[in-house]
């Protein structure tokens, strides 16, 4: 949104448009009812995550030998990590949402991954994905509470042991820090992809305006910097799942 | 990825009692390894918990922040469809404010319960969330 | 024009509010330091309020960072 005002006429303008990254362009333009539904590069390395994941799975789970492959470990591994997060986090009758918990970590941790591939597209790194994300989470949290405990969920706005005139007060609060949710979970994913690309960006700028004498500094920065990002997009997905599995275990068990 | 073709030739479940003999050779090797492995990296145990610290102080201030910004949007939208110019606003940039400090408490609570379950001794998040405190 | 560089000006102005950020964060971590070198044994049972507190100066911080956005974005 920011990238028609900033960027490009830095330094003299020899420097690139941090900001083009993140552009969207529709390679097939879909009208859906007036709707504009295009298939633009964003849904194609959504696709993309879609079938490395999918693919990796199936190929590294086709042996299903007793001494796993190399790939069948890294499979077995991603499984295990993510079913004892769920495990711990949410006990044992949470494991019926393992299949949720695990397709949406692995897919935004193709998805980050994926983003850093030179020339790629960081599907991530748009807050309405992320927060379309996000909010299939917060909704399904919260449907998942009223099927469990009926209406009997709202007490979950309602902390105990507090008299009655200070509810007027606290029950806003809760629900504030309640919808604070989907919010915070969204924003923190997109944020962190996002600064993390224009930085990228920004320091290769760097290297190009210093040129073959100066650049190396910014270019030795950069590949420490791109170190880091490979973690922080294992972070963030790891945290987006922990996360997902803490607010499971609210709406399951109610308690704070 | 794909298995070679001399592993395709037995099946899965079925191992000969020498290859039998073998693995849990293997396995037990593997398993006494592992001990070592995990013994000298005991004291890295505290520098994970240090990294899943900074997590934690990340998570405090961005849900401090936004929690003042969703009771201010909240506001904002109720302030323009009431009509009720900056009153709304205030009042839940207030309550914002308090919810934020709710987020906080909560997490640091979480995070005291377990640094010290970590100085206990064994590492955290083995335990179900259920055991500690209430 | 110049609403668009008073803009500019008022979201730099806000910038300034990571001053403060830096400063209590320098101000947290380097009298935690101290004290733990003081008395190492009790380091460790600190880490938690150390962490709290980097947590609300980071939070200031990140208030005039929101307040930067709103003058760039919602006006």
């Amino acid at each position: 949104m920011a990238s028609t005002e900033h960027g490009g006429e830095q330094s003299g303008g020899s420097m690139p448009d941090p900001m083009h990254q993140f552009e969207i362009d529709r390679i097939i333009p879909i009208n859906f009812f007036g709707l504009d539904a295009s298939f633009t590069n964003s849904s194609k390395w959504m696709l993309i995550a879609l079938l490395v994941v999918a693919g990796f799975l199936i190929l590294s789970m086709r042996g299903r030998s007793l001494v796993p492959t190399r790939a069948q470990s890294v499979a077995e591994l991603a499984y295990e990590f993510i079913a004892n997060m769920v495990r711990d986090n949410v006990g044992t009758e949470g494991m019926k949402y393992f299949p949720f918990v695990f397709t949406l970590f692995m897919f935004i941790l193709a998805c980050n991954m994926l983003g850093m591939v030179p020339y790629s597209f960081t599907v991530t790194s748009h807050i309405i994905v992320t927060f379309g994300l996000a909010a299939v989470v917060f909704i399904g949290v919260t449907v998942i509470g009223f099927i469990r405990h009926g209406v009997g969920f709202l007490k979950f706005f309602v902390p105990s042991g507090v008299p009655a005139p200070m509810l007027a007060l606290l029950v806003p609060i809760e629900l504030i820090s309640y919808l604070t949710r989907p919010v915070s979970l969204s924003v923190r994913l997109f944020a962190n992809m996002m600064a993390g690309h224009t930085m990228l960006k920004v320091f290769g700028g760097f290297v190009v305006a210093l040129g073959f004498l100066g650049g190396w500094a910014p270019l030795a920065f950069m590949v420490a910097f791109t170190g880091l990002e490979v973690l922080v997009a294992f972070l963030q997905a790891y945290v987006f799942a922990v996360l997902t599995c803490i607010y499971l275990n609210d709406a399951m068990h109610m308690h704070h | 990825m794909t298995k070679s073709a001399g592993d395709k030739g037995k099946r899965p479940g079925e191992l000969s009692s020498e290859d039998r003999t073998h693995l849990k050779r293997r396995l037990s090797g593997l398993g006494e390894r592992l001990g070592k492995v995990r013994s000298r990296d005991r004291p890295a145990s505290d520098e994970n918990q240090r990294g899943r610290g900074i997590g934690y102080a990340l998570r405090m201030s961005l849900d401090m922040v936004l929690a003042v910004v969703v009771g201010g949007a909240i506001g904002w939208f109720l302030d323009r469809w009431l009509g009720t110019a900056p009153v709304l606003l205030l009042l839940f940039g207030v309550l914002g404010v308090a919810a934020g400090f709710l987020n906080v408490a909560r997490t640091y609570r979480e995070m005291a319960a377990e640094a010290r379950e970590a100085s206990k001794g064994h590492t955290a998040k083995s335990v179900p969330f259920d055991d500690d405190e209430d | 024009m110049e609403a668009e560089a008073a803009k500019l000006i008022g979201a730099g102005l806000a910038s300034i509010a990571l001053v403060g950020a830096g400063i209590g964060i320098g101000t947290i971590f380097g009298n935690y330091l101290s004290g733990a070198l003081r008395n190492p044994s009790a380091a460790q049972g600190q880490f938690a309020n150390l962490l709290l507190g980097f947590a609300l100066a980071e939070a200031t911080g990140l208030f005039g960072l929101v307040v930067a956005f709103i003058i760039l974005f919602a006006f």
